[in-house]
């Protein structure tokens, strides 16, 4: 066992906890299951990249980050989502452009 | 005549790993294998479900109870149901690996309501 895979195995035990402390702070009344998904398939293909040996430990990792990306996919759908928007100063009023108005006002596209 | 190949988690695995760490190793490997992949996930849906205000134990502790108790439990348990539900006793190790992390605090409930259950029928029969 050299540094390389201790160094690797450490990185992805830490994204694994990081992985459960998130999903401890949801719920499932309140959370989206979609989002549960996400960071399950995430958990469980970093765990996984522990557990199995090479090329299955990389095609594992690279599942869970390609499926938590896939599922978040609906949110990016119509650019940035709103909660990552960089907001403006609290006197300055927010712009948005046509897609963003349309997701605001809803309705048909 | 040649049998099918076996198709449970288990036996696929033991051939992924035979020509990775040998022969020998392999099927011990792979049982492991397959309880730690399901116990993980299993405690991700365990935590998820999990009151954080009433329940007093911490994540990490909820997950060292639940790898000890998995671990200890899952082999034995598949040996016990294997035969009564008549398959294979390594296709239930995926199963019951992922149940028992799972259901997680709701096995105090589960175990309160069957001492219950068997304290009740001890009353009737007496």
């Amino acid at each position: 066992m050299d540094l390389v895979h201790i160094l690797t195995t450490v990185i992805l035990a830490a994204g694994c906890w990081a992985v459960l402390c998130r999903i401890k702070s949801m719920h499932p009344r309140s959370t989206l299951p979609r989002v549960f998904w996400q960071h399950f398939a995430l958990g469980l293909g970093l765990f996984a990249g522990i557990l199995l040996p090479a090329a299955f430990g990389v095609l594992s990792v690279s599942a869970g980050v390609l499926l938590y990306l896939l599922l978040g996919m609906p949110r990016w759908r119509f650019g940035a989502p709103w909660d990552v928007l960089r907001l403006g100063r609290s006197d300055e009023p927010i712009t948005l452009d046509p897609k963003q108005w349309g997701r605001v006002q809803g309705g048909k596209k | 005549m040649n049998q099918p190949p076996s198709l449970d988690l288990v036996s696929v695995m033991t051939v992924l790993l035979g020509s990775l760490i040998g022969q020998q190793l392999a099927p011990y490997a792979s049982a492991y294998l397959v309880i730690l992949l399901a116990w993980f996930g299993g405690v991700q849906i365990g935590v998820w479900r999990r009151d954080t205000l009433k329940t007093r134990m911490s994540t990490f502790s909820f997950v060292c109870v639940t790898l000890v108790l998995t671990l200890g439990v899952t082999g034995a348990a598949a040996a016990i149901l294997g035969p009564r539900l008549g398959v294979e006793n390594t296709w239930l190790l995926f199963p019951i690996a992922v149940i028992i992390p799972a259901v997680g605090d709701s096995w105090i409930d589960i175990a309160a309501w069957t001492w219950g259950l068997w304290k009740a029928r001890k009353e009737r029969e007496q």
